[in-house]
């Protein structure tokens, strides 16, 4: 290959789909700042400040009764 | 590739296949004697149920959920389950019994062109008697994983980046170590032109380096993409983008520094078959960089060192069958004796066929 002969054509051919592509990556990141949990996952899966039994305990209380229910906690 | 060499191929494969269905007659058959552990927990329920919406309550599974696995290869199986009308189990066995003469073939192509000559007969016949290759067969996702790996190996070799970016994206939608190995081919395919342009200054340099920069760029965001659209679907599925690295936690898996985990298995005295398969793992990869098999070699290190820092469980599975692994291995026999490459290929076929007996019978000693 010789990379200093590509046209114009060949650079857009690529810069579109790593744009859009990119955007894409960036979007899926920018989830990760903003989950749409329950405390009780955020607290075992997230920050690790409660043990698995501690967790269990606290679903079973029935504190969250649903999913869509966890979420709006 | 030649028609001999393929009927070559598909022979050995054949009759390999054969022999794991004849050892697991007593176990059933061959599709139900195989799918243990994840293919049953996860895989399997993928396939027929889809993702779970909340963390298992039931004693066995507690605070797990499926959400570690990764659809490319589950939703492979649904679909060539609908299309054949066969159980979800065959489906997998079928998916990768079709995949993996395809895997062999462009392991064989690669390693040719980048190691070569090889010699087709022996190198079918120890690739498909390979331990490690017991994974390809069963329902897991190893063969997939393998097949876009080698795919993007094969396309970046020629220098067909929007095919070797597809496998990218697909690569990293079977499994998340996918990513590793992107980023891996990434920065290697860039110090490769870097070196070659050494010769050049200055803003005449940059401008040689455009094109590849702009082909890495393509291959990185296509495999990020990968991760990107299954974290998409997670977040919008049950809330959390990252619920597929977040509830390993579930598994006692914790990141510590590479080494910790052994260190904690020996003075613990756990799972010591672990131990040494990651033994075995260091000396092979060593035994890569020593036969200049840069890239390769590097890809597994990386492998095994981010999976390792989690824990052991599965380290052998997660690094041994890996395509890369073979072809190391296979460049260490080759310094050998025909004699004893004779011998080790024998010993391979038993080990497998060992191997397969002690899948079928669900141990814990695999996993």
């Amino acid at each position: 290959m010789r990379p200093s002969s590509q046209s114009a054509r060949w650079y857009l051919l690529r810069i579109v789909p790593i744009i859009l592509l990119g955007g894409i990556n960036l979007f899926a990141f920018s989830l990760r700042w903003h989950p749409h949990v329950s405390e009780n996952y955020r607290n075992f899966y997230i920050r690790h400040s409660i043990d698995l039994g501690e967790y269990e305990a606290n679903e079973i209380r029935g504190v969250y009764t649903s999913h869509e229910d966890r979420w709006s906690r | 590739m030649k028609t001999r060499i393929w009927a070559y191929l598909l022979l050995v494969h054949v009759v390999v296949l054969a022999c794991v269905a004849v050892l697991a007659l007593p176990s059933g058959g061959v599709v139900a004697a195989s799918c243990q552990w994840d293919c049953f927990d996860a895989y399997m329920r993928i396939a027929r149920q889809g993702y779970e919406h909340a963390p298992s309550l039931a004693a066995r599974w507690l605070g797990e959920a499926n959400w570690a696995f990764f659809p490319a290869f589950p939703l492979s199986i649904r679909g060539m389950a609908h299309l054949t009308g066969v159980s979800v189990e065959a489906a997998g066995m079928i998916l990768n019994a079709m995949l993996l003469p395809v895997v062999a073939c462009l392991c064989y192509l690669y390693q040719n062109r980048k190691w070569g000559p090889v010699d087709y007969r022996f190198y079918f016949l120890f690739f498909f008697t390979f331990p490690a290759t017991l994974w390809f067969r069963i329902q897991y996702s190893e063969c997939m994983f393998g097949l876009f790996l080698m795919g993007m190996a094969w396309s970046v070799l020629n220098n067909r980046f929007f095919v070797a970016s597809l496998c990218a994206l697909l690569l990293c939608l079977t499994r998340p170590t996918g990513i590793l190995c992107v980023l891996t081919f990434a920065v290697f395919y860039l110090f490769n032109t870097w070196r070659q342009t050494s010769g050049n200054r200055g803003g005449q340099r940059l401008a040689l380096l455009a094109a590849p920069v702009t082909n890495a760029a393509l291959l990185v965001t296509a495999g990020g993409t990968g991760i990107s659209l299954f974290m998409i679907y997670l977040y919008y599925f049950m809330g959390d983008s990252l619920a597929f690295s977040h509830v390993q936690i579930a598994w006692h898996r914790v990141f510590h520094f590479p080494g910790y985990w052994a260190w904690y298995n020996i003075t613990h005295k756990t799972h010591l078959n672990l131990v040494i398969a990651a033994l075995v793992d260091v000396l092979v990869i060593y035994e890569g960089f020593r036969k200049k098999l840069y890239l390769e070699a590097t890809v597994l290190l990386v492998t095994f060192l981010v999976a390792s820092s989690s824990g052991l469980v599965s380290i052998h599975r997660i690094v041994m069958a890996n395509p890369f692994f073979f072809m190391i291995v296979y460049a260490w026999l080759m310094d050998r004796r025909p004699a004893t490459r004779r011998a080790v290929v024998a010993f391979f076929c038993v080990t497998l066929l060992v191997f397969t007996v002690i899948w079928f019978h669900h141990t814990h000693l695999l996993y």
